[in-house]
C-alpha cells in the first residue's frame, strides 16, 4: 500500500514538474547553506585542532599566564603577578621538563636600511625554543651571557627576516636592526613554523627576557611562562600541582581567586569546541527558519496544486481511490519531494564546498546527510499533512462536475 | 434472479446553510444484469445525481440501494470506494482523462486503486492494450488525450470503464461532447458491449442515444415518471 503510493507520488510529481521544482526549491536552499556551513564550521575546527598539534603546543605543554580571570582574555601587559621567581621554581618539579618565561612586547616597527616591518617582540630565555619547538633555520640561539650581561641581540622568526632582507637571509646573520631606540644584532633566523589560522607564528623577533626587561617593559614581571612536561599523560595533575603551588607562592587567601591562569592545549580544545558549538546551535536556530519557511512554500505550493488537480483528484475517485489513498498519495508526494530536495541540497552543498576547499578551511563530513534526511522527512510529512488531508476531502461529484463546464 | 441495481423509496437532498433541496425525492427500480438503460429527463430532473447515487459517489440520503446485493448505506469510505473500483465503471461527457498520463496509463488507472491495487503489473498492462484494442486505439497506447480527437479520448474512457471488469458501466450524457458521427461510433460501442453481456446505464437527455437502449427510465423533478422497455429496430 505505500509503496505503491509512493510510486504513484513520484510518478506524479514528474507529471507536474513546475510544482515540484516549487515545492522543492525552499528546502534544496535551507539544506544546501546549511550543509556549506557545517562543512565550513567543522574545517575550520579540524584545521585550529591540527594546527596546535603543530605548532608546538602540544598535550605536554602547559601556559602559565599573568592575571587571573577567565582563559582566553587580553590583558594589559602591565600585569604584575608572575615573576622570573616562580620560573625558576617551577624547574624543581620532577615532572617538568623545560621552563620558559616570556615578556611580550606590543607590536613594534623593526628597521634595516630603510625597510622597515612591524613584528611582534619576545623576550625570551634560552629554554624557549626548546619549549615552543622552534628550530634554529641559521646562526646560534641564545646563551647564558646573553641574558646575564642583557645583550641586544636578537633571533628573527623567518617572516621577518624575508620582509627584511628579501631573498637572501642569510645576508641577515650579524647585521644590526633597530628596534625602536636601540640597535639589535642579528644572532639567528628561525625555521619557518607556518600559520596558526590567521596567526603567523614566523612574524616574530626574540630578545633575551633579561635585555626587554630593561629596555622595553621596565619591570622584570613576566607575562607567561611556558611549561613543558616530560610527558602529556598527567597534564591534569601536573596544573593542579602548579597551581597550587603558586598559590601558596603567591601567598593568596583560599577565598582570593587565582592571579594567574594555567592553559593547556586541552583548554584551548575545548574553547574551540565550545565556540562551535555555539555556531551549531546558531545555525541550527537559522535552519529551523528556513525549514520553517520551505514547509510553508512547500504547503501554499501543494494546496496550488490541488486546486489545479482537483478534476484529477475527483477522477482517481471515481476509479476506486478512497479519501485516504488520495490524502497517502499527496502525502508521500511532500515527503518524497521534501526529501529529494534536501538530498539535492546536501549535495550542491558538498559540491560548494569541494570548491571552497581552496580558498577556506572545509571538512565534509557525514553529519549533514542524516540531518538533511531527518529534516526532509519532518518538514515534508508536517507541511504535507493539511494540504494532503484537504485533497483527501475534495469532493468527486463536484470536481468532476466542474470540469463539465 | 437478484437484480444488478436495486432501489428502493431512495431520496437524496443537498443542504446548503438552511436550504433544503430535494433533488430524489423516492426513486424505486431495479436493473437486472445485462440491460441497457438510458435515463433521460430534462435539466434539473436529477438524473445526473441518480447517476452518483448508482456510482456510489453520492450516498442516499434515505431508502435502500443494493449494487449486487451489496447494500450501500452502511458503507464506509473505503469499503465504498473498493465497490466502485471492482463492480463500476464510468464513462462521463467530458471525458476525464488525466491530461499528463497517455492513453496506456489512463486506462490502467483502476488497477492503481482498490483490492488487487499495484499487484501484477504485467498482466494489466497485457489487458489495457487488449482494452485499447477492443476500442480501435491499438496504435494509439502511448499518445497523450490532447493528442486525440474527442471520439478517441471517450474511445479511451470506455476502455478505462471495462478495464477491472465491471459489472455495471455507467455513462454520464457520453456523446455529449461529441460530434453525430462520434456519438453514433460510441453509442455503438455500447451497444456492442451490452450484447456482450455487460449492464449499461446511461444518462442522456439526447433522444437519439435514449432510443437505442432497451430500457428507458424518464425522471422529472426526482421523481420517475416513465420506464418501459423499447422496441428494438
Amino acid at each position: 500500500m505505500f509503496w505503491n503510493s509512493l510510486k504513484l507520488s513520484i510518478r506524479d510529481s514528474l507529471k507536474h514538474p513546475l510544482f515540484t521544482i516549487l515545492m522543492m526549491i525552499g528546502v534544496v536552499v535551507s539544506i544546501f547553506s546549511m550543509t556549506t556551513i557545517v562543512a565550513i564550521g567543522e574545517g575550520t575546527r579540524a584545521e585550529i585542532i591540527n594546527a596546535l598539534r603543530g605548532f608546538g603546543f602540544g598535550g605536554d605543554v602547559m601556559m602559565v599566564a599573568a592575571g587571573g580571570g577567565r582563559i582566553f582574555r587580553h590583558r594589559p601587559s602591565s600585569v604584575k603577578t608572575l615573576t622570573p621567581g616562580d620560573a625558576e621554581a617551577l624547574k624543581r618539579f620532577p615532572f617538568v621538563k623545560a621552563v620558559a618565561p616570556r615578556q611580550g612586547i606590543r607590536r613594534y616597527p623593526v628597521h634595516f636600511m630603510g625597510r622597515s616591518f612591524k613584528t611582534r617582540i619576545l623576550g625570551v630565555t634560552p629554554s624557549y625554543l626548546e619549549v615552543s619547538d622552534f628550530q634554529i633555520d641559521m646562526g646560534r640561539p641564545f646563551d647564558k651571557r646573553d641574558l646575564r650581561d642583557h645583550r641586544k641581540v636578537c633571533l628573527l622568526g623567518k617572516t621577518v627576516a624575508e620582509e627584511l632582507f628579501p631573498g637572501n637571509r642569510a645576508a641577515a646573520l650579524g647585521r644590526f636592526i633597530q628596534i625602536g631606540k636601540f640597535f639589535f644584532q642579528i644572532k639567528g633566523v628561525l625555521a619557518e613554523k607556518g600559520q596558526l589560522g590567521r596567526f603567523d607564528m614566523d612574524d616574530r623577533v626574540l630578545i633575551p627576557l633579561t635585555t626587554s626587561s630593561v629596555l622595553f617593559i621596565r619591570d622584570t614581571y613576566i607575562h607567561a611562562i611556558s611549561v613543558k612536561l616530560i610527558s602529556a599523560d598527567h597534564i591534569e595533575s601536573a596544573q593542579e600541582t602548579v597551581r597550587a603551588f603558586l598559590r601558596k607562592r603567591h601567598h593568596l587567601a583560599p577565598d582570593q581567586s587565582d592571579d594567574f591562569r594555567i592553559v593547556t592545549s586541552l583548554d584551548v580544545v575545548q574553547f574551540v569546541n565550545r565556540s562551535s558549538r555555539e555556531l551549531t546551535r546558531l545555525l541550527i536556530r537559522i535552519m529551523i527558519i528556513s525549514l520553517l519557511v520551505s514547509g510553508i512554500i512547500i504547503m501554499n505550493v501543494m494546496l496550488a496544486s490541488i486546486t489545479e488537480r482537483r478534476v484529477e483528484i475527483g477522477i482517481k475517485r471515481a476509479l476506486g481511490a478512497s479519501r485516504r489513498d488520495i490524502l497517502t498519495q499527496f502525502l508521500c508526494e511532500a515527503v518524497w519531494l521534501s526529501l529529494m530536495g534536501s538530498l539535492v541540497g546536501v549535495g550542491m552543498g558538498i559540491l560548494a564546498s569541494y570548491f571552497l576547499k581552496s580558498t577556506i578551511p572545509v571538512a565534509i563530513t557525514i553529519r549533514p546527510f542524516w540531518m538533511a534526511i531527518v529534516f526532509g522527512l519532518l518538514v515534508g510529512a508536517i507541511s504535507g499533512a493539511f494540504p494532503a488531508y484537504r485533497a483527501g476531502q475534495v469532493d468527486p461529484i463536484q470536481a468532476i462536475l466542474g470540469g463539465r463546464q | 434472479m437478484t437484480p444488478v441495481i436495486f432501489l428502493e423509496q431512495v431520496t437524496k437532498q443537498y443542504v446548503s446553510g438552511k436550504v433544503v433541496t430535494e433533488v430524489l425525492r423516492g426513486v424505486t427500480f431495479s436493473i437486472t444484469a445485462g440491460e441497457f438503460v438510458s435515463i433521460m429527463g430534462p435539466s434539473g430532473a436529477g438524473k445526473s445525481t441518480l447517476l452518483y447515487v448508482l456510482g456510489c459517489l453520492a450516498r442516499p440520503s434515505s431508502g435502500v440501494y443494493k449494487l449486487d446485493g451489496v447494500e450501500v448505506g452502511g458503507l464506509s469510505d473505503g469499503e465504498l470506494s473498493r465497490l466502485r473500483n471492482a463492480k463500476l465503471g464510468f464513462v462521463f461527457q467530458s471525458f476525464h482523462l488525466i491530461p499528463q498520463y497517455t492513453a496506456l496509463e489512463n486506462v490502467l488507472l483502476p488497477t492503481l486503486y482498490g483490492a488487487k491495487r499495484g499487484k501484477m503489473q504485467r498482466k494489466n498492462s497485457d489487458r489495457a492494450k487488449k482494452m485499447l484494442d477492443l476500442v480501435g486505439l491499438d496504435n494509439r497506447y502511448h499518445y497523450l488525450p490532447g493528442e486525440l480527437s474527442g471520439g478517441q479520448r471517450q474511445r479511451v474512457a470506455i476502455a478505462r470503464a471495462l478495464m477491472n471488469d465491471p459489472e455495471v458501466i455507467l455513462a454520464d450524457e457520453p456523446t455529449g461532447n461529441l460530434d453525430s458521427h462520434q456519438s453514433d461510433e460510441v453509442v455503438g460501442f455500447l451497444k456492442e458491449l451490452n450484447e456482450r453481456g455487460r449492464t449499461i446505464i446511461v444518462v442522456t437527455h439526447d433522444p437519439d442515444v435514449g432510443d437505442r437502449a432497451k430500457r428507458r427510465i424518464t425522471i422529472h423533478d426526482g421523481l420517475i415518471q416513465s420506464d418501459h422497455v423499447l422496441e428494438q429496430p
